[in-house]
């Protein structure tokens, strides 16, 4: 039988990014806030301290800072054909746990998206007519928002300067500035410190981008160039490029992480509670199942709580927050066969690829010495910034050099045709690590129907 | 008694050629006793040692290392020490795997919490599943290797992999990397895939960990390992770095502090 709490005014499912600061807006209207983390709390100290962080194995091979696999898993497959098994190790996707969730270590890429990804069914049908999007094929599921990039645009500048972004504007309303991405969405004004500066990788891939008449620019980062005060008053430090950013939390208070720019503002408010190690089973609601009521959990020792609430925030990772309505009987879950229900629709995922670039045994590129969120890149070919009318697909990706580290288990790249292993392997990975570029491509707006909201892997 | 200086596996070195340097034990005759329960099969009870037979190349600097295998019988190490000399071998440059602590490292790994299936998720359902979904087999790292290690060395058995050429032992290693063999239940391209990826791990990874011994590896690429602070530097375009490594574990006085039992949690 779940104990039952007082009544407070708003629970969230999860004190990461989005719980956090959902929490701090409304504490400060006066509401009374639970937060409930189904992790451990932790801070940068004496949580996140280096030398400790910068274990490779134990943070980027084992994934230590991600759900463990043993509490819980999730099924996956491919196609609906499959039958889903358990993911036993994480490979692709990384659920994070504990207080801050993924934002604490994430890698600090701070895009905003484009004007027309808001609307872009009514886009593309208007560029390219509707016998091009019929081409496409059924699979293919992209919708409006519902909200424009002109509604958004002043909480991305609020968003940018809560956390400090390090950038160089390309579009300020409606005037190209030099330096900065030209393809951009207009910002109302520059972002809040100037952009990193530019490693060796980005400096060779800026000189050939220029001279093919591209357009590159700094890769807008949450891992800060120089030292900040949040409109919080929380004091961000600058970031030390040590090339421990993904899979790790920063021991510099240099990445933006709700523990460097939200928490400290929220945790001592006499009208937030934060518990940690509660994890929420399921959210209630009232006989007309219309209405949450509340949530149920149970805390770190299994003992089972129902907290009743005006409001239940659904701030947990994306994957989790389709669960957790899965199993609380809210919506109509998504049948990927019908194409009905919202539950679960459009789960939407990022890949990359690129170019290995091996260069001259003089040329030291000295990976290890990067940030999450470094280097140069260029837009042109990303979105709907070139005409798809003749090449049968939409979207595009951005293109650059912003390699985020030179972790060995991870990054010993060698040249086609080298063996798997052995005394070539080795000679081979000896000469070229620190003379490579890796030069990723993602694809945040899919080459195939694939990447953005259509037939993608059921979990 | 005299020590003991030499496992037994220094008698079959003899067939591999100078190129393979012994991961030597220095053993007194109480560890060798506890060495001798981790034997899979019945042995001998201990006998007079074996006198100090083999010196190193002169010219090579050597890795001599003290691993006291917690996990890996007798017979098992011998492999795993002869498997990975070949992934990752030595040459006139840079040590190899064997002289890193590689074994050692897949010892203590195998013999810990991650060998035990922390982090694995280890309820069904059972299937094989497609290649995009990962390993699917019930077993935790340790039961893997003991599982395929015990069908190896039985297959081998009249020719043990020690006694192999390095040419023969390359080409037994990549039958099993080619996959289609048995290894009493567990697939050989899965049971090589996890001694490739525990290889590098041991090669690459800090030396806290047991591996990467004198931080051999970082040295040959030119990793400075764990320290953290390139903000001066970092626009210095193509500049040689050549300080040296820095492990996590690193006292004031450059002492690497090994413990493998660092758990893969959350800080």
């Amino acid at each position: 039988m779940a104990r039952a709490l007082t009544p407070v005014d708003v629970v969230t499912i999860g004190v990461g990014l989005t719980g956090s600061l959902a929490a701090l807006e409304l504490a400060k209207q006066g509401l009374k806030v639970v937060g409930l983390e189904r992790g451990a709390a932790r801070d940068t100290v004496p949580d996140f301290q280096s030398p400790a962080i910068h274990d490779e194995l134990r943070f980027s091979i084992r994934k230590g800072m991600m759900q463990d696999n043993v509490k819980e898993a999730v099924t996956f497959r491919n196609s609906s054909d499959q039958t889903a098994l358990p993911i036993r190790r994480w490979e692709s996707f990384l659920p994070g746990t504990g207080l801050g969730g993924s934002f604490v270590h994430w890698n600090g890429q701070s895009f905003r998206a484009q004007v027309a990804d808001f609307i872009y069914r009514t886009h593309i049908l208007q560029r390219y007519g509707k016998k091009f999007l019929e081409a496409c094929g059924p699979d293919l599921t992209i919708q409006d928002w519902g909200v424009t990039y002109d509604e958004l645009e002043p909480y991305y500048d609020r968003f940018e300067y809560l956390c400090g972004v390090s950038g160089k504007s390309g579009n300020i309303k409606g005037q190209i500035q030099p330096g900065g991405n030209p393809f951009e969405a207009p910002r109302s004004r520059e972002y809040p410190t100037p952009p990193m500066k530019e490693p060796y990788f980005g400096a060779l891939f800026r000189n050939g981008a220029e001279s093919l008449g591209y357009h590159p620019y700094p890769q807008p980062s949450s891992n800060l160039s120089e030292c900040y005060t949040n409109p919080e008053g929380l004091k961000l430090q600058q970031c030390a490029f040590c090339g421990f950013c993904e899979r790790y939390a920063c021991e510099h208070f240099a990445k933006a992480s709700p523990q460097t720019v939200i928490l400290p503002a929220l945790l001592n408010r006499s009208n937030y509670e934060l518990r940690a190690n509660c994890q929420v089973r399921r959210i209630n609601l009232d006989s007309t199942r219309k209405k949450a009521t509340g949530v149920t959990y149970v805390d770190a020792g299994g003992v089972e709580y129902e907290q009743p609430a005006d409001l239940v925030l659904i701030t947990a990772f994306p994957l989790n927050n389709v669960r957790v309505l899965l199993l609380s009987g809210i919506g109509k879950p998504y049948d990927p066969k019908t194409g009905e229900g919202a539950v679960g629709r459009n789960y939407t995922y990022q890949t990359t690829g690129g170019p290995t670039v091996f260069m001259d045994e003089n040329v030291n590129i000295n990976p290890f010495m990067a940030s999450g969120a470094n280097g140069t890149m260029i837009d042109d070919f990303g979105g709907d910034n070139f005409d798809h009318s003749q090449l049968g697909f939409i979207g595009g990706q951005y293109v650059g050099a912003i390699m985020t580290n030179g972790r060995p288990i991870e990054f010993h790249p060698t040249p086609p045709g080298t063996p798997a292993w052995g005394l070539e392997w080795k000679r081979a990975v000896a000469r070229h690590y620190n003379h490579t570029i890796e030069d990723p491509a993602a694809r945040h707006v899919g080459c195939e129907p694939a990447q953005l909201s259509g037939s993608r892997p059921d979990l | 008694m005299a020590d003991i200086s030499r496992r037994t596996m220094v008698k079959a070195r003899g067939v591999i050629g100078t190129s393979m340097l012994p991961a030597g034990l220095a053993l007194d005759d109480a560890s060798a006793r506890e060495h001798q329960k981790h034997k899979a099969t019945p042995t001998k009870p201990p006998s007079a040692p074996a006198p100090v037979t083999e010196t190193p190349a002169p010219s090579l600097r050597t890795y001599r290392l003290t691993t006291a295998y917690l996990f890996f019988n007798d017979d098992e190490a011998a492999f795993i020490e002869s498997a990975v000399a070949r992934l990752i071998p030595k040459d006139d440059r840079w040590a190899g795997a064997l002289e890193a602590g590689v074994p050692n490292f897949i010892d203590k790994q195998l013999a810990g919490a991650w060998g035990a299936g922390e982090r694995l998720y280890r309820n069904g359902p059972w299937q094989p599943g497609t290649p995009s979904q990962g390993y699917q087999l019930p077993l935790t790292p340790a039961e893997l290797f003991r599982t395929a290690l015990g069908a190896i060395n039985k297959e081998l058995s009249k020719t043990p992999f020690v006694q192999m050429s390095p040419e023969q032992q390359d080409g037994y290693l990549k039958s099993l990397e080619a996959g289609g063999k048995d290894l009493a239940g567990v697939p050989s391209d899965v049971l090589f895939a996890h001694l490739w990826q525990s290889t590098l791990e041991g090669f690459f990874s800090d030396p806290v960990y047991g591996g990467n011994h004198d931080m051999v590896a970082w040295q040959m690429i030119g990793f400075p390992g764990a320290y953290a602070s390139y903000y001066d530097l970092i626009d210095q375009h193509g500049i040689k770095i050549d300080r040296r490594p820095m492990s996590l574990a690193e006292d004031v006085h450059g002492h690497v502090h090994i413990d493998p039992g660092i758990p893969a949690r959350s800080p």
